[in-house]
């Protein structure tokens, strides 16, 4: 009896390193952000965000990533800068504010450095940062439903440190983009027609009589 | 006289041994006989040898003309009809048109002769000498700067019985002559004339006359301004290489020195010689000797009766054209490249450029394998360039024909590498700066930063001579591609 509670705490103490083991591991994560937009609207954006998860800080001097969804119904239009969290390259963009060039597809190459040679973006621990806005269009006759967002493996998607070595990316997370249903227009049915027609007609009928 | 081969020739005349012609070193400790005139019907011979245009020593006898040939030995070249050419007393000369030319006592008269004798033993005799117009008794001819022949005689009729100086052409004419005078230049010269590098002769006699202190003079030395050029002392032979390849030629260069230290051309003048022609041979009068054979030969140049310096020379087996550089193209720009450095080359491939160690003359499009070519350029030259379809991504094993149909070999036939040919590979991923077998932001960052430092051509992606924006957003569009 004694030894159980040894055992219960020996075994916390190993899920807790193991967690703490890979979080010292990884020290950087591309991930999409998941956004919920209607059937038929244009110009939607989706943010590709990195976080530093690392224990020390993170120079980047440069980054690729490519984006994916298997719907035909939505459509990757175009990327810029103007992202949810902080743009990673802020004020010293190369590329930006238009990331891409127009586009229209199920996938979007999306590419950026720090625009001063031999500088780079500094990400203290557990910073996030945005790496682009991409837009998109969905059609209207889309059917509601969720479908995931992809980002595809390096060379691709890659990150830079400022002297140009490649800097590796631990985790790629994907997203979703929420597609919601059109709301369905009320249309009488034919029995509650009848129903309102026979109505009206008793009540005329009544008026006339007095 | 020295000959060819570095021996000294000489003749004698008298016993015990009987007229013999001997070679021996310079150091003395080599001595052999290389002609015995007893019983050859030439008699004794007089005087020295020649050493003629052709390497050959010509002497002459009293009853004809030898020669001894460092190939074939001592032979009679001409024996004389005494009654008519008389006979031999002195050394030959050979005049500029490569004859040799002799003067001879006897003869018609019995005054002597003027004779020519070609190198192939064609003889004619051009002048008969006499007491009153030449002298008689002559002695060895001069052939001056002015290409006459000068001569003196010992004996004179009618003026003077001292002798006399005289000039005729190659041709036998007498252009003029002038006694010798006891009480002015002496009498009776028992040697020929010499020109000195002023253009001046000059001779000596064996007789004089009373000297201003009541004695006599045995002889003197006299002068004879005839106003001649100075006359040519020397001749340099000299070419760029003392070795070339069996099939190719060599320009040789003759500069002759004149007694006034004038210097000039005599290249398109002299004659040219080889001493070995199995090995080379020259045109007429081009001074380009053209290799025929492996070996050596000696090279000279004669003019005038004045031989230059032996410029030995080798001739050496063909050797093959090799590789010495392998270029690529792109853009404007060209990359030598050498062993694995760099794995993959960062542009658009548009043309393979190779450098050989001497030019090529034989070669077709398809000489280059691995890569299908559709132009070529440079044959005749030791630079080829292939024009190839662009390549942005691939690996290629080049090739280089050195044998078969699409052979490249020189002019002389010889192939490439002796046949072996020449490969390379090629690894090309377009926008590849850093070499990681990738294209990625990596790649990106690399190029813009490579726009502030000294020109990297790994950078220059465009291949335009510089690295700018136009380099990084060209690695841009390649971003995910990578070497299969």
């Amino acid at each position: 009896m004694i030894s159980r509670p040894r055992t219960l705490t020996a075994l916390a103490v190993a899920v807790i390193t193991a967690c703490v083991a890979a979080r010292a591991n990884a020290s950087s994560i591309v991930s999409i952000q998941s956004v919920t937009v209607a059937a038929g609207s244009s110009a939607n954006g989706i943010d590709v965000e990195l976080t530093n998860t690392g224990p020390s800080a993170l120079s980047i001097g440069g980054f690729s990533f490519e984006i994916s969804i298997a719907t035909l119904d939505v459509s990757f239009t175009g990327a810029d800068t103007f992202t949810t969290a902080a743009y990673i390259f802020g004020g010293n963009s190369l590329f930006g504010p238009i990331l891409a060039a127009p586009a229209s597809g199920q996938s979007l190459l999306v590419s950026d450095i720090f625009a001063i040679p031999f500088s780079g973006a500094t990400l203290g621990a557990g910073a996030t940062v945005g790496l682009g806005r991409v837009l998109f269009d969905v059609s209207p006759f889309a059917a509601g439903g969720v479908f995931s967002v992809s980002l595809t493996p390096f060379p691709i998607t890659s990150l830079s440190d400022e002297l140009g070595n490649d800097v590796p990316i631990d985790v790629l997370s994907s997203g979703q983009i929420t597609i919601s249903a059109p709301q369905p227009s009320a249309v009488p049915e034919p029995s509650s027609l009848l129903l309102l027609a026979s109505g009206i007609a008793v009540g005329m009928r009544r008026r006339h009589r007095k | 006289m020295f000959g060819r081969d570095g021996y000294l020739y000489g003749v004698t005349t008298s016993p015990p041994a009987f007229p013999i012609a001997f070679r021996i070193n310079t150091s003395g400790d080599s001595y052999s006989v290389v002609a015995r005139f007893y019983n050859t019907g030439l008699g004794t011979p007089e005087k020295g040898l020649v050493l003629a245009s052709d390497g050959i020593l010509y002497g002459v006898a009293t009853l004809g003309v030898y020669f001894i040939s460092p190939v074939s030995g001592f032979h009679p070249l001409y024996f004389f009809n005494t009654p008519t050419d008389g006979a031999g007393t002195d050394a030959l000369i050979q005049a500029a048109d490569g004859n040799l030319y002799g003067a001879n006592y006897s003869g018609p008269g019995n005054t002597g002769t003027v004779f020519r004798v070609a190198l192939d033993g064609t003889f004619q005799k051009i002048l008969n000498l006499s007491g009153a117009t030449t002298g008689t008794s002559p002695n060895a001819l001069l052939r001056a700067s002015d290409g006459d022949l000068w001569g003196t005689t010992l004996l004179s009729s009618g003026g003077g019985a001292g002798g006399k100086i005289y000039r005729v052409t190659t041709d036998g004419a007498l252009l003029d002559s002038t006694f010798l005078t006891t009480a002015g230049t002496g009498i009776q010269p028992a040697a020929p004339l010499i020109q000195g590098t002023d253009g001046k002769l000059y001779g000596t006699t064996s007789a004089y006359g009373r000297l201003a202190n009541g004695q006599f003079a045995s002889g003197t030395i006299f002068v004879v301004d005839a106003g001649l050029t100075s006359s040519l002392t020397s001749i340099a032979v000299t070419a760029p290489n003392t070795s070339i390849a069996n099939g190719t030629s060599q320009q040789f260069t003759a500069t002759g020195t004149y007694g006034d230290n004038s210097v000039a051309d005599l290249t398109a003048q002299v004659e040219w010689h080889s001493s070995v022609p199995g090995v080379a041979t020259f045109g007429a009068g081009t001074g380009l000797a053209s290799a025929v054979a492996t070996g050596w030969t000696e090279i000279t140049a004669s003019l005038n009766g004045v031989t230059s310096n032996a410029f030995v020379m080798t001739v050496t087996a063909p050797t093959p054209p090799v590789l010495t550089a392998y270029r690529v193209l792109f853009g404007s720009q060209s990359y030598t490249v050498t062993g694995s450095a760099r794995k993959r080359l960062p542009w658009q491939i548009t043309g393979i450029q190779v450098v050989f160690s001497k030019p090529i003359a034989t070669g077709s499009v398809t000489s280059l394998g691995g890569v299908t070519a559709t132009a070529l350029s440079g044959l005749g030259t030791d630079t080829l360039t292939w024009t190839v379809p662009p390549l942005s991504l691939g690996a290629f094993v080049t090739s280089l024909s050195g044998r078969g149909a699409n052979v490249l070999q020189d002019a002389q036939g010889s192939p490439l590498a002796a046949g072996a040919g020449f490969s390379q590979d090629l690894k090309v991923l377009l926008g590849d700066f850093n070499d990681d077998g990738v294209v990625s932001s990596a790649d990106l960052v690399g190029v813009n930063n490579a726009i502030v430092v000294p020109y990297n051509v790994m950078a220059d992606i465009t291949g335009d001579g510089a690295v700018n924006a136009a380099d990084v957003q060209l690695v841009r569009t390649r971003i995910g591609t990578s070497q299969p």
